[in-house]
């Protein structure tokens, strides 16, 4: 009996001190949500505390000239330098962010990025904050996202110009090519790009075609065999992944390749080529270079 | 008894059957005239340097998995051991997500080129995590040498792997650009693999399968339970810590070449058994045989189920494994 008794008051002492200290976090996220009690009624004023949660939406923010409106950055965060030195709420992947941290730098304007930061959208509408969802899968999403952007932040001109800039450099590229592309997203196991990633997109600007785009799944696992079968003209590698082109050229059966035959293997910045931001257009502008050569 | 010769041929059928199969069917259309040679160039390519090492290499791992989970299964007398349960898979997997995440973005002291001409950076780490487990298991065994009963050595075992595991969830949460690849690895797949890992494990997986043939008839004085196998003469101590270096030899070896593949190791020995009875002379033979053919069709299947595009093996397996292991359970009567 004695121990029982024992045992149920350590249980309830827990208890308590779990309910006790729950109830002080609580606390503490409403009183610093009352701080901002007019939200809604900022409509016509521009957001001066914005959180970025990927280092495409500080860029796009910086290009349009609303770098000093922004508070805090995601990790990853590099362009330009000063968006570099700006706090740090977290990583880009969802699991490494805290809404607490987001919070803490009393946002009016958090940019969340579509398939990442989805699950916070619920929270933040909670708290009544306002959020901006990037969908940029493609090069004319990412020109939207550029003018909404100016919306949101009383930069429509500034965004009008860097639309028109990348517009002009895209043009530059637009011819219908047939040079067939095999971008190597990873090589054990051997993963490229189908039609829906926004690298695609990239490779399709630049006036080449992926030999995947039959494929709808973003970065699907893909076998050799048919790499090799559809004799791919040009092979880009990712910088990260550190294979040289001299590995590829000693893979086993890939000596036919009209890519390995003809030396056409690239090593390319893939931080550029994932970077959903205005210097997107520089990248194409880069690969359509490449692909000239 | 008379049946015996019957189903060595069977299953030898069987395995050469898988063989063809896998050789035959994958992501891309192969005319049968390029196995004389004939056809044009790229089929000749895809068949003779990428689909002939990656069916042997397959076959290699099908025949350590269904071997040591035999042998395994004998030993520990439970039906659900195989050696991943020890903890040596995910061990390896720990070994792989170390050296993925040490490696990212980072380049090579170029002194290290020779090694990793023979197999690449992570699969070396896997295999060297799969030994290390495998020797953290074994020395457990040794220290408790006399005392130590088969059952507490499959908790170990098993605790460790949820050790391992829980290292590796960590690491990956903290670096998660490498999550996709390593997430990918850890399903098992055999995409990309070939000549190089085949002769990296030729060795080692050799040296398995010797000791599974060496321990196959004490283990048969096993079944009747330890005590009994010692009074008949059995050093069940120094059998215990061969039957855990051929499980760790044959696991690394095994996750060296394709990623954490589960149930091979598993099903196999059960599905023989049913056929041909416990005796271990025959079941660990057949067993081999058998996941042999077991991956070689889960492979075919991984390769041509969605082409081009490719599934893991490890998950085809699963797949298939769960029915036929559910129908068995289900019809067992006489045990």
């Amino acid at each position: 009996m004695k121990n029982v008794m024992k045992k149920l008051s350590i249980v309830l002492l827990m208890l308590t001190l779990t309910m006790s200290l729950s109830a002080k976090a609580k606390k503490t996220i409403i009183k610093k949500v009352k701080k901002n009690p007019n939200a809604t009624e900022q409509k016509a004023q521009y957001p001066k505390s914005i959180v970025t949660l990927s280092p495409s939406a500080a860029e796009i923010l910086y290009a349009i000239g609303a770098g000093d409106q922004i508070v805090a950055v995601s990790e990853f965060t590099d362009y330009p330098p000063e968006a570099a030195e700006k706090p740090v709420v977290g990583g880009f992947d969802g699991k490494t962010l805290s809404v607490e941290t987001i919070i803490s730098y009393e946002p009016d304007l958090v940019y969340l990025t579509d398939g990442m930061h989805n699950f916070l959208i619920e929270q933040l509408d909670s708290f009544g904050i306002k959020w901006y969802l990037s969908k940029a899968t493609s090069i004319t999403a990412i020109e939207q996202e550029i003018m909404d952007m100016g919306e949101l932040t009383g930069h429509q001109d500034e965004a009008a110009m860097v639309v028109a800039q990348m517009a002009e450099k895209l043009t530059q590229t637009a011819s219908d090519s047939s040079i067939k592309i095999y971008y190597e997203v990873w090589n054990a196991p051997f993963m490229s790009v189908g039609s829906t990633s926004f690298i695609n997109d990239i490779i399709v600007s630049a006036g080449g075609k992926n030999i995947f785009d039959d494929l709808t799944d973003a970065y699907p696992m893909v076998s050799d065999e048919s790499i090799i079968a559809r004799a791919p003209d040009v092979i880009l590698l990712p910088m990260g992944n550190g294979v040289t082109a001299a590995d590829v050229k000693a893979r086993a059966g890939w000596e036919s390749i009209p890519a390995v035959v003809n030396d056409r293997i690239f090593v390319v910045d893939d931080n550029l080529y994932s970077r959903q931001g205005p210097r997107v257009a520089d990248v194409v502008l880069d690969l359509a270079e490449l692909l000239a050569k | 008894m008379k049946r015996q010769p019957l189903f060595a041929i069977l299953f030898f059928l069987l395995l050469i059957l898988s063989l063809a199969l896998s050789l035959v069917f994958g992501a891309e259309k192969l005319s049968p005239l390029v196995l004389i040679g004939q056809g044009s160039k790229f089929q000749n390519i895809i068949l003779w340097k990428i689909r002939l090492p990656r069916c042997l290499l397959v076959l290699v791992t099908g025949l350590l998995l269904g071997g040591s989970g035999a042998v395994f299964q004998l030993f520990f007398r439970n039906p659900l051991a195989e050696p991943g349960i020890m903890g040596i898979s995910s061990g390896a997997t720990l070994g792989a997500v170390i050296a993925t995440v040490i490696l990212a973005g980072r380049t090579l002291p170029a002194a290290l080129d020779p090694v990793f001409k023979f197999i690449s950076p992570i699969n070396l780490c896997a295999f060297l995590g799969a030994l290390a487990a495998g020797f953290f298991v074994t020395a457990l065994a040794f220290s408790r040498a006399g005392k130590a009963s088969s059952v507490m050595l499959l908790l170990c075992g098993t605790a460790l792997g949820t050790l391992y595991s829980a290292i590796s969830s960590a690491i990956l949460l903290t670096s998660n650009k490498e999550l996709h690849s390593i997430y990918t690895w850890i399903l098992g797949s055999f995409n990309g693999r070939g000549w190089k890992e085949l002769i990296f494990i030729a060795i080692p997986a050799a040296l398995s399968m010797i000791i599974a043939f060496i321990v196959a008839r004490p283990l048969d004085l096993l079944t009747c339970g330890e005590k009994t196998a010692s009074s008949l003469g059995v050093q069940v101590d120094c059998i215990r810590i061969w039957v855990l270096i051929c499980g760790a030899l044959a696991v690394s070896c095994a996750v060296c070449a394709g990623g954490t593949i589960g149930f091979v190791g598993l099903i196999a020995p059960h599905i023989v058994r049913k056929l041909t009875g416990p005796k271990s002379r025959t079941l660990i033979p057949y067993s081999m045989m058998f996941g042999a053919a077991l991956l070689l069709l889960s492979d075919t299947i991984a390769r041509t189920a969605i082409a081009p595009g490719e599934l893991p093996a490890g998950i085809i397996t699963s797949i298939l494994g769960v029915p036929f292991f559910i129908s068995l359970c289900l019809t067992k009567k006489n045990r």
